[in-house]
């Protein structure tokens, strides 16, 4: 069927959209890649726009050797790969029985669980809790106290309910247990969504700042995303400091730097993106439609 | 936080931790171990310090906190630091963070003056008069040479609450503007607001860089150049008038004015409210599109942000640093530092004042402040032919000393002098730096020279401490500035009158009464006793 005047006049519109939207994203990372990529002469004048001007590696040679960089680097990927692996393994621990209808007492634990997403404890009482576990200084005090996302649970939890009750019935004619049913059948059918769970806690644990500023205090252990805020603030500081009469003097990161240290922390996420992304289309759908 | 099921859920992780299936636990633990060892220094009493954390530790040197200059203090020092990085962006907050759950480090280094008085005002940081009349050695000698850190360390409640540093007054912004545009459109430097609009006029219209293109701005209006302008006029917020201190208001609206006749004539870049914090106008300055622009020459670091860029841009620029002109208000200094600068506290609940105040001592002394300035003699620094130390390999002093400043908090600069000012440090056998020291000279004339004052009452680090009601007056009232802005871009259909008259509105209805009366007050009560701009100027280079 030939798409109508009017249809193809849509899409040109709706492709004309998307496109100026995904620019709109784009733009500014090109601009930070290029910038990252610039002689610190094109930069300081102001050159540089969308493409490098005056091809250097500077920045990044600076970054390395002159940043713990590496060190946070290393502490991010500590931080998201266990952080994953915790919240993931309790995720399924809790969303697989919320589905079994002989669970008792099933609707007051969810319930109980929902209930939780409607207030919080407040900055300084939260961190009291955390020294008072000890956990004050260990990634512990980052991955435990988000452990499980409530959300995320709920979103588990609806996939695995959609899963047909006829698929638990056959199983368990056959000898099927708990354990064997949850890991043999309920997970390898769930994989979009894991998918898409996983990405969520990963982006959530890599981009971790307020919790590792306010809960670390060991430089040692600081992540990327700490790191690279700080290089970005003390020039941002500097300036508006300067308005109030301030006369705090420093070294400053050059600005490619800062925009090489964007892309550093920015790299990893992205590169995991296209992998999991055909999981990812799947799985943000979940529940969007109830058959 | 989630808080019922997460704390199940944490229970069972931690049986998880305590089983150590994962090597996490025992890794971080193993390191919390090895860094109080580290420092060697058996017998000493211990304190926490704070530290900011700026990110710029090269890896191999080890962390903010635990680092050769660390070890260095431990070693030499009367007391074992255990340092606390404080991330810079993020400090206040930390630091509340810690204060409010009682984490606080015993010593507490902190820029923000208005921090600093929170704390004072929270009672969370202690008198130290006693200390120091009891324990100090260095630092009372130091207070007895400056007493102006005595001045400036003084509370309300009359007592010292505050560690500071000296450093000389010099110039700290500069007013620089083209001189080969100058020349060239055969124009003199000007000398009044008149005569800036005049040359700026001139910058813009008549092709300056000779490239047959109207593609220059005369003056920067956004950054410190905007308030370069304000300073012209003695927007300052607060003046005397009769031995008087009160807001300011005319002169706010001449300073707008003038703004607004740069901005309706095209002088200035017209998009000038988008660059808060003016790095386009550094930008448009350091590729020769700007004529007359404020920057620095405080550090050897301002060569390369102001300077190099230009130079290699226009090879045949030549940058002069003048004085601000003379307004019908006066002729004022463009912006100098803050000699007697204010740093540190110690904590109220400090189990060891005595042990704190001896690592202030020592941080203040001479001996520590050439080591952490110069690193080791020899190593790091030689002599050079002005007899000054300096680095002797500037790549291996910035991979080991450069970062440490945030040690120098308490180091007054001012004992290390002829040595320690930028005077010293730039290199004259290199010509770029040999004319930017030109320019420090010429600055610090321009700001410190003959029948040239300090526009403020003081420098914005000794205004007083305000209350939290007072605060939020404060907050609500800064928003005047957006009247004055809409002012400015907005043409013949928003006048500076009107402006003037919602501000005024504004002013009036947030309670701004409040505000002023205070400062009338504070003023009136300590006229005598306050650091104002004259004790500042005790501090100028004599010649």
């Amino acid at each position: 069927m030939k798409p109508s005047r009017g249809e193809r006049i849509y899409s040109i519109a709706v492709y004309i959209v998307l496109s100026i939207a995904g620019l709109l994203c784009l733009l500014p990372l090109v601009h930070i890649a290029s910038l990252s990529i610039s002689s610190m002469q094109a930069v300081a004048s102001g050159h540089v726009t969308i493409y490098p001007v005056g091809l250097s590696f500077d920045a990044y040679k600076q970054l390395f050797e002159g940043t713990p960089i590496m060190k946070s680097f290393m502490n991010s990927i500590w931080i998201t790969v266990f952080g994953v692996l915790f919240s993931m393994v309790f995720t399924i621990l809790a969303a697989y029985p919320l589905t079994r209808s002989y669970f008792f007492g099933r609707r007051t634990y969810t319930f109980g669980i929902v209930f939780t997403m409607l207030f919080g404890g407040g900055l300084i009482p939260t961190y009291l809790t955390i020294r008072s576990l000890e956990l004050i200084n260990t990634y512990w005090a980052l991955w435990l106290p988000g452990l499980v996302s409530v959300f995320n649970l709920l979103v588990l939890r609806t996939f695995i309910e959609n899963i047909p009750n006829e698929v638990d019935e056959a199983s368990r004619i056959d000898g099927c247990g708990e354990w064997r049913y949850l890991l043999q059948i309920v997970l390898p059918l769930s994989t979009p969504v894991l998918a898409t769970l996983g990405l969520f806690y990963g982006v959530g644990y890599w981009n971790s700042f307020f919790n590792v500023l306010m809960f670390i205090n060991d430089s040692g252990k600081f992540n990327l995303a700490v790191l690279v805020q700080q290089l970005i603030q003390s020039q941002m500081l500097l300036s508006q400091m300067n308005a109030s009469g301030s006369s705090e003097q420093i070294v400053l990161s050059p600005e490619m730097v800062n925009a090489a240290a964007i892309i550093v922390m920015v790299l990893p996420m992205m590169a995991v993106y296209p992998f999991l992304q055909k999981h990812f289309v799947k799985g943000v759908m979940i529940g969007a439609v109830k058959g | 936080m989630r808080n019922a099921t997460k704390k199940k859920w944490a229970a069972i992780a931690c049986l998880l931790a305590g089983t150590a299936i994962f090597p996490a636990c025992s890794n971080d633990g193993g390191e919390q171990g090895d860094k109080s060892q580290g420092a060697g220094s058996q017998g000493k009493s211990k304190i926490t310090v704070s530290i900011y954390e700026r990110g710029n530790v090269p890896q191999e040197m080890g962390t903010i906190d635990n680092n050769q200059w660390t070890k260095w203090i431990n070693e030499n020092g009367p007391v074992e630091a255990q340092y606390v990085p404080i991330p810079r962006g993020e400090s206040v907050q930390k630091l509340n963070l810690l204060f409010a759950s009682g984490d606080a480090p015993d010593v507490v280094s902190d820029f923000a003056t208005s921090f600093r008085d929170q704390l004072y005002q929270q009672k969370q940081i202690m008198a130290v008069d006693d200390l120091i009349a009891e324990h100090s050695v260095s630092y009372k000698a130091l207070m007895e040479k400056y007493p102006e850190l005595k001045k400036a360390a003084a509370k309300p409640d009359g007592k010292m609450y505050e560690f500071g540093r000296v450093q000389q007054l010099v110039g700290f912004q500069a007013l620089f503007i083209r001189n080969d545009w100058l020349k060239k459109l055969d124009l003199k430097v000007p000398e009044t607001p008149e005569e800036l609009f005049e040359v700026a006029k001139a910058f813009t219209e008549n092709d300056p860089d000779g490239n047959g293109q109207k593609d220059t701005f005369g003056i920067a209006l956004s950054g410190e150049t905007g308030s370069a302008i304000n300073t012209m006029f003695r927007d300052v917020d607060w003046v005397l008038e009769d031995g008087k201190l009160v807001r300011g208001w005319e002169q706010k609206n001449k300073a707008n004015e003038f703004k607004k006749r740069l901005y309706d004539a095209g002088l200035v870049d017209k998009d000038f409210l988008a660059d808060k914090n003016g790095q386009k106008a550094q930008q448009d300055w350091n590729s020769g599109k700007i004529g007359i622009f404020v920057g620095r020459t405080v550090d050897p670091v301002n060569v390369t942000q102001y300077y190099e860029p230009l130079k290699n841009n226009v090879p045949d620029a030549e940058v002069i640093a003048i004085k601000l002109p003379a307004s019908e208000y006066g002729r004022f200094a463009i912006g100098v530092n803050n000699p007697v600068q204010m740093t540190t506290v110690i904590n109220a609940n400090a189990k060891n004042p005595e042990a704190a105040m001896k690592y202030i001592d020592f941080m203040a002394s001479k001996e520590a402040g050439e080591m952490l300035r110069y690193g080791v003699e020899g190593t790091h620094s030689v002599k050079g032919a002005n007899g000054c130390l300096k680095p002797q390999d500037a790549a291996l002093f910035s991979k080991e000393v450069s970062w440490n400043i945030d040690f120098q908090l308490l180091m007054s600069q001012i004992e290390l002098e002829p040595c320690a000012g930028i005077l010293s440090q730039l290199d004259p056998e290199k010509p770029l730096e040999k004319e930017f020291l030109e320019l420090v000279k010429q600055n610090n004339e321009a700001n410190l020279g003959e029948g040239v004052e300090y526009a403020s009452i003081t420098h914005g680090e000794h205004m007083p401490t305000l209350s939290d009601n007072l605060s939020v007056i404060q907050t609500n009232v800064s928003k005047i500035s957006d009247f004055y802005n809409k002012a400015i871009v907005a043409g013949a259909s928003y006048t500076i009158e009107q402006a003037y008259a919602e501000a005024l509105d504004l002013w009036n209805k947030s309670g701004g009464g409040e505000l002023a009366a205070f400062y009338a007050d504070w003023y009136e009560t300590s006229k005598d006793t306050a650091f104002f701009a004259k004790d500042m100027w005790q501090f100028a280079k004599k010649e």
